[in-house]
């Protein structure tokens, strides 16, 4: 498992094993054991298990989130709710002279403070993830699924652009509004591969996808189809639309002068794109189906006009 | 001449292992957790480790490999890559001699004759048709899970068709069958294997082959240099230490297809004589690679069934006869049990394709 966010939250784990380490010894010290025939075991195994989830929740926080305010407030939370738990649990075990009982008295203190810390920590994650949803617009459509991101260029796969295409289809059919897909095709994506390495290859993908993106709308939809294909989603365009913004891409494109690792020299990629306007009345599977003629008949096209001009 | 076996540490790790390991580790696999079942571990292929050793790996260790591979790396891409990669950089001395041959029926037959240093996991088998060249591609290394299925079959035709476009120039009109159901990762058939534009795909079939016409296939490249091709030839058989060049099941599966064509006695007992083993040892090696004796008959008499059926068109009565069934009736039903369904539904269906 990929683990970069640990190490950066060293003294929160310090604080927490000081934390839980206190509360062990502070009870323990404090009270003496009871006889086991006065041990309510069932009791004991709920409350415990309630300490161990809090536990395995505050791992996976440290696990998940790279340091920050929110992070903190999650933590501290989380953290108060653990105590009171784990002194619940301890109080199976242990019972406490009479001088010390305030212990049992404010034992459940620190669990409404800690969920309301959480309260706060939850509404600032939410203003977190709305200022990343901003980020992510354009490569996402409302729904959100980690598994259908491609992990070369970090856009969502063509799995989640066939979903996405069923949507808009039911969409369009009952609203009666045309959508465009365009389908682009880095031309000679294989002698870059030879000629530089196909890691190379990988970062090319990767900035050809943000370019695209940069050049869409808010509500389109950019994703990686297969190989060197790209696939975006123009919800309520023309094919006159996206014809538009085929050439925005192509004019963005051929001003980006790629570097090839540490070289200087540029490197200008030219790509074929053809879009495709539905109304509806096709299948998710047929959309890319014909997506694909058109491509192949586009780059026919393109290769006789190469021909003939050399010619 | 003694075939590997599914278990035999012959393979070159170097070729297929470790480009697979990379492939899937670029794409956020734990090289760990990929060999996950094989008693390897990631520094075992380190540098130092290789030098010392020179490693060398079994078939099931790439086939657990594979299975890992399909199952933790999201896109189904890798097959794809690895295939593209395949030719000729992968190769080393075989991969010059692979340039430099005559045309692509030449490079078929190298691919054959070094099967463990080309393809190790399936074979391939020609047959020619009318005008047509037919390729068919079957286990080298026994049954195989549907993932590995997929995977290597899709590893060897982006690499043949990799093979060829690079040979060639350009991709020739050819059609593929499969013998498995449309899988979900259609686009990357599209983009790889250039499906519609060039290539005609089949799911589903009975068969798994790729067909060419055979003018393409025995059409002279202009740039092959005959002496280069010996020179290499040479040199791979030099430094080939192993005594094996092809699998043990496929030597079985071409003595067996041999012994059908001519009615030969195909008993257990003659069959593992031929191999210089004793019956219970054939029995064993076959368990190994999760077969049975009578299975095996089965695949070859379904396939040499289908190919009549789909490819040369045949008649029910002119196969059953081919393959020395006692009549018809009798043909209709092993043919059903071997496929699910009956010659004239399949004929059907094929015409419909």
């Amino acid at each position: 498992m990929n683990t970069p966010f640990i190490k950066a939250h060293f003294h929160l784990l310090v604080i927490l094993f000081i934390t839980l380490a206190t509360v062990i010894a502070a009870t323990f010290s404090l009270g003496e054991l009871k006889p086991s025939k006065e041990l309510d075991y069932f009791d004991a195994l709920g409350e415990g298990g309630m300490t161990v989830m809090t536990l395995v929740w505050i791992g996976f926080i440290l696990l998940s989130r790279p340091t920050g305010k929110v992070t903190n407030w999650l933590f501290s939370g989380l953290l108060l709710m653990n105590i009171s738990m784990l002194l619940d649990f301890i109080d199976e075990f242990i019972v406490y002279p009479d001088n010390s009982a305030w212990l049992t008295a404010i034992e459940s203190l620190p669990a409404p403070v800690g969920m309301i810390i959480m309260s706060i920590a939850l509404y600032q994650w939410h203003q977190e993830q709305m200022t990343i949803s901003a980020q992510l617009r354009r490569t996402e459509h409302v729904h959100r699924d980690h598994n259908l991101t491609d992990f070369i260029t970090g856009l969502y796969s063509a799995k989640y652009m066939k979903q996405q295409i069923k949507h808009q289809l039911l969409y369009s059919k009952k609203n009666n509004m045309p959508f465009t897909v365009m389908m682009l095709d880095i031309r000679q994506f294989d002698q870059f591969n030879r000629q530089y390495s196909h890691q190379q290859g990988d970062n090319l993908l990767r900035e050809i996808g943000q370019v695209i993106t940069m050049n869409i709308r808010d509500q389109d939809l950019a994703c990686r189809y297969a190989s060197d294909r790209f696939v975006v989603l123009f919800p309520n365009a023309t094919t006159t639309l996206a014809e538009v913004f085929s050439w925005h891409i192509e004019n963005s494109l051929a001003n980006v002068a790629f570097k090839v690792g540490s070289d200087q020299r540029a490197n200008y990629q030219k790509i074929t794109i053809c879009s495709k306007e539905f109304d509806g009345n096709q299948s998710d599977y047929q959309v890319l189906e014909l997506m694909n003629q058109q491509m192949d008949n586009t780059k026919i096209k393109n290769n006789k006009h190469q021909d003939k001009r050399v010619a | 001449m003694k075939g590997y076996e599914r278990y035999d540490e012959v393979l070159d790790a170097q070729q297929l292992l470790l480009s697979l390991i990379d492939l899937a580790t670029k794409r956020g696999a734990h090289p760990d957790k990929l060999l996950k079942g094989t008693k390897l571990f990631s520094s075992d292929m380190s540098k130092k480790n290789l030098a010392k050793n020179g490693l060398t790996c079994s078939a099931n260790t790439l086939l657990t490999v594979i299975e890992n591979c399909t199952k933790l790396v999201k896109g189904n891409e890798i097959s794809f890559l690895l295939g593209r990669r395949y030719f000729p950089s992968q190769l080393g001395l075989l991969g010059q001699a692979l340039m430099n041959c005559r045309h692509l029926g030449d490079m078929l037959r190298l691919c054959q004759c070094f099967q463990l240093d080309c393809f190790p996991l399936m074979s391939l088998q020609l047959k020619h048709f009318n005008k047509n060249s037919y390729l068919i591609f079957q286990s080298a290394v026994g049954k195989l899970s549907k993932n590995q299925q997929v995977f290597i079959t899709e590893f060897m035709l982006s690499a043949l068709l990799g093979a060829i476009k690079y040979r060639c120039g350009v991709l020739p009109q050819l059609t593929i069958h499969l013998d498995y159901p449309e899988v979900q990762h259609i686009e990357q058939y599209h983009t790889h294997l250039h499906m519609k534009a060039n290539i005609a795909v089949h799911f589903d079939q009975q068969i798994c082959m790729l067909t060419i016409p055979s003018e393409q296939m025995y059409l002279p490249f202009n740039d092959s240099a005959i002496s280069l091709k010996t020179v290499a030839l040479e040199q791979v058989r030099q430094s080939e230490t192993r005594p094996y060049a092809t699998s043990f099941i496929q030597q079985l599966n071409s003595y067996l297809s041999q012994g059908l064509l001519e009615k030969g006695d195909l008993s257990q007992d003659n069959c593992a004589q031929h191999f210089g083993y004793s019956s219970a040892t054939l029995k064993r090696k076959l368990a190994n690679h999760q077969l049975n004796y009578q299975g095996v008959i089965d695949a070859i008499r379904s396939q040499q069934a289908v190919f009549q059926l789909i490819v040369c068109q045949h008649s029910n009565e002119k196969i059953a006869d081919d393959l020395y069934f006692t009549d018809v009736s009798n043909f209709r039903k092993a043919f059903k049990r071997w496929t699910g369904m009956t010659p004239n539904s399949m004929r059907a269906q094929h015409c419909f394709n």
